[in-house]
């Protein structure tokens, strides 16, 4: 049944907010394993694969205790990942989860292109190879045709991602490809179509998940326009969606990458929930990677703000991460570029988040273990 | 599939009205976020972007500061100089909140030549009141502390530099300090320097004499231009200074300061830091100066306090003491809406390998102020959102 009846929709809802529903805590298969992280919020800074020293040494300077990297092709291997770990945990530094832009967003599976049984080989390796490396999260996205912008737009004296449903310059862009309008992939797809085939995808990859102790989190569909380009953005683009994609993979290694910013720029219209709703409702048990960052206003024209100077109260998700005993990170994502540098940038940023998490914790419900 | 097709044409029917809604065709960039007219500015100093005077402005405003502090040469100030610098900044987005005074030596020692001194100090709040300026900020040492300062290391994050002050430093060569030594003091512990030839040695009491000389004349005037002023404490707060007492190095001193005029244009700039410094509780001290409409400035920053008055480290502002959001929760209590400067920003190495950092041992550039910044303001948006 993909849509619960009103009174079943009830149980889920309360279930979900004392973290029992059926598939909100799914058991999976019953061997299924998940390392449980360290109770309490990481903050996390996005980090190169391939760090220098001077990087290393900032990152420590301004308390980042914990990275999200990417990959480069090289390091794609269990060896490759170790090495990335290793070298961040001699400078007292915790990898969360490593990248693979190859297996990210995958158009072969999304929409049932030739190679897709490939696609799915490649990315049951990658996980593989995280497990066996030690890395116990990955965010997956079911984006057929890219994260889409229309240009860049002047930010206090920055300039930050733009886009703009009316703007003929609009785009996807995925590991180097770009999709443009009026269709990316020669049709249009429908709905049914994108439905079965994330049901083909996860069906296969949540048992090696859950194998190899990895958990995988989707992000959501960036920007959240219901079609783009003829590719329908129905599934991870709506609370909705992914209430019915977490019941499909029923699996305690599937869950969520919550990127606020693609949520902010749905806004609730689009979405359905909000950004602390959607936290509130899949909670600690689905959420285990959250997107930190604010946009000027919701579709069809938004501009990539600041944390600061978005529509949107920054506050009222940390205090939700908090109050649903949230354990995964919170990473600084995408903001407008400094011209005192990256590192300038980072640095506001992640202030700006450490301050959040300080006042949250001070003002939160006990947590775990501490009642 | 059994797909439930009436639920979801309908979320799909309400999005696609969003999306076609042509009111919302143009993104407006919202300012930060409740940060106005009725709230605290967060600020920085017109040269803390680094660089020159463009470069600096435009490094300021990406932090999302739009109001600045700075200092201005000889006084008497002139209107036309103050309106050109105000003007000046004000074209690259910036508003002049606070201004510097100083060069008064004589009002503070007592001798004479004080009267001149104060009457150009009288002339300078007037045409900063033609203006527009809201706030002049000015000093009242015997003799600054600085000697006592020497950089400190971070004890968790590897190479942050902090800033310590020890009553009882003793100078080894290879370390960073301030202020000025000679030969023979190298070996002094700083609490016995002896008085400099041209500052001599003050009591507090003479001390006390000389600015209510200078607040008797000087307050009324400020009163009648339009501006308040604001006293900076005392910092580091030594309980002797080269000889000298510190009236403003102690929360008596400042509570006596404001009795002498009473009047909101006397006030003083709270620095949350220096309060800890004296093992003073910021959010008491700051609800007694704020519920009597007497700071007119603050000073936003964070200390490890080892003994008060004697031995602290200026640290990152996430990992001192002082509990930052209650302080911006209290000032945004009592209606607080003038500058807050995250100042003392701490050495990062990105700072250090681009260019040699000024001011204070263990002193930071703007890396670190953007990191200050991002502090401040959540912690602003946060307080303002739970008040």
């Amino acid at each position: 049944m993909d849509h619960p009846d009103r009174r079943e929709f009830g149980k889920l809802a309360l279930g979900g907010a004392l973290g029992t529903a059926a598939w909100l805590a799914s058991a999976g298969r019953g061997s299924a394993t998940v390392h449980a992280p360290q109770p309490g919020i990481k903050l996390c800074a996005q980090a190169s694969a391939k760090p220098s020293d001077d990087d290393l040494l900032f990152l420590r300077q301004i308390g980042a205790e914990y990275v999200s990297v990417g990959s480069t092709p090289d390091l794609r291997t269990a060896e490759g990942f170790q090495q990335i770990k290793k070298r961040y945990a001699d400078a007292g530094i915790t990898v969360w989860n490593i990248g693979n832009t190859s297996v990210h967003n995958m158009p072969e599976v999304t929409l049932n292109l030739p190679g897709r049984d490939r696609k799915v080989e490649e990315y049951k390796q990658y996980l593989r190879n995280l497990g066996k490396a030690g890395i116990y999260y990955t965010t997956y996205a079911h984006m057929g045709n890219g994260i889409w912008s229309s240009g860049r737009a002047a930010m206090r004296g920055a300039t930050a991602r733009e886009f703009d449903m009316a703007s003929p310059n609009k785009q996807g862009v995925w590991d180097g490809v770009v999709y443009k309008e009026p269709l990316s992939h020669g049709r249009e797809f429908s709905k049914e179509e994108i439905w079965e085939n994330y049901t083909y995808f996860i069906k296969q990859v949540a048992p090696v998940a859950e194998e190899v102790g990895v958990r995988i989190g989707i992000h959501p569909d960036d920007p959240p326009v219901p079609v783009l380009a003829g590719v329908p953005r129905c599934i991870f683009a709506n609370f909705d969606g992914y209430r019915r994609a977490m019941e499909i993979a029923n699996s305690p290694n599937v869950g969520i990458c919550m990127c606020c910013g693609t949520w902010l720029e749905g806004g609730r219209a689009l979405t359905g929930k909000d950004p602390e709703e959607t936290i509130r409702y899949f909670g600690a048990a689905k959420i285990w990677k959250i997107h930190f960052r604010n946009v000027s206003g919701p579709l069809p024209h938004f501009i990539e703000t600041f944390m600061d100077n978005g529509y949107y109260d920054m506050y009222k998700i940390m205090k939700a991460m908090r109050d649903v005993n949230f354990d995964g990170i919170a990473i600084l994502d995408h903001s407008p570029g400094l011209a005192g540098g990256g590192n300038a940038q980072t640095a506001y940023g992640f202030a700006y988040m450490r301050a959040l998490l300080n006042r949250a914790n001070a003002e939160g419900l006990p947590r775990r273990g501490e009642l | 599939m059994n797909v439930g097709i009436s639920r979801r044409r309908l979320i799909e029917t309400a999005g696609m009205a969003a999306l076609a809604s042509p009111a919302s065709a143009a993104a407006v960039m919202p300012a930060p976020r409740f940060e106005g007219k009725d709230t605290p500015k967060i600020a920085l100093s017109t040269g803390d972007g680094g660089g020159g005077g463009v470069d600096s402005a435009r490094r300021i405003r990406q932090l999302g500061v739009e109001w600045v502090l700075g200092g201005m040469g000889q006084i008497p100030w002139e209107e036309s100089r103050l309106k050109e610098q105000m003007d000046r900044l004000k074209a690259s987005g910036l508003t002049l909140g606070n201004l510097m005074i100083g060069g008064f030596n004589n009002a503070i020692y007592g001798r004479p030549g004080r009267d001149e001194e104060i009457e150009k100090v009288i002339a300078s709040i007037r045409a900063a009141g033609k203006v527009g300026l809201p706030v002049v900020e000015y000093n009242w040492y015997a003799h600054r502390a600085m000697e006592g300062y020497f950089e400190e290391t971070d004890d968790v994050r590897p190479g942050v530099g902090w800033t310590g002050f020890d009553y009882d430093l003793v100078r080894t060569p290879g370390r960073q300090y301030s202020g000025s030594v000679n030969a023979e003091e190298a070996s002094i512990k700083f609490r016995d320097l002896p008085p400099l030839a041209n500052e001599g040695a003050h009591t507090l009491e003479e001390m006390w004499a000389t600015i209510t000389y200078f607040l008797k004349r000087v307050v009324p005037e400020a009163e009648k231009a339009g501006v308040r002023l604001a006293l900076h404490p005392n910092d580091p707060p030594a309980p002797i200074s080269r000889g000298s007492q510190q009236i403003m190095g102690s929360v008596e001193g400042w509570k006596h300061l404001i009795e002498i005029v009473k009047s909101p244009a006397n006030g003083i700039t709270f620095d949350c830091g220096v309060t800890h410094e004296m093992g003073q509780n910021p959010v008491e001290v700051c609800a007694y100066f704020a519920s009597r409409d007497r700071i007119n400035h603050v000073h936003f920053r964070n200390v490890k306090m080892k003994k008060p008055y004697e031995r602290y480290s200026e640290v990152m502002i996430d990992e001192g003491e002082n509990n930052m959001f209650l302080v911006m929760k209290e000032l945004i209590k009592h209606k607080y809406t003038r500058e807050i400067y995250p100042e003392h920003p701490r050495a990062l190495d990105y700072d250090r390998d681009r260019g040699r950092i000024g001011g204070y041992p263990g002193g930071g550039a703007y890396a670190s102020y953007a990191f200050q910044v991002g502090y401040t303001r959540a912690m602003m948006q946060a307080a303002l959102m739970s008040v």
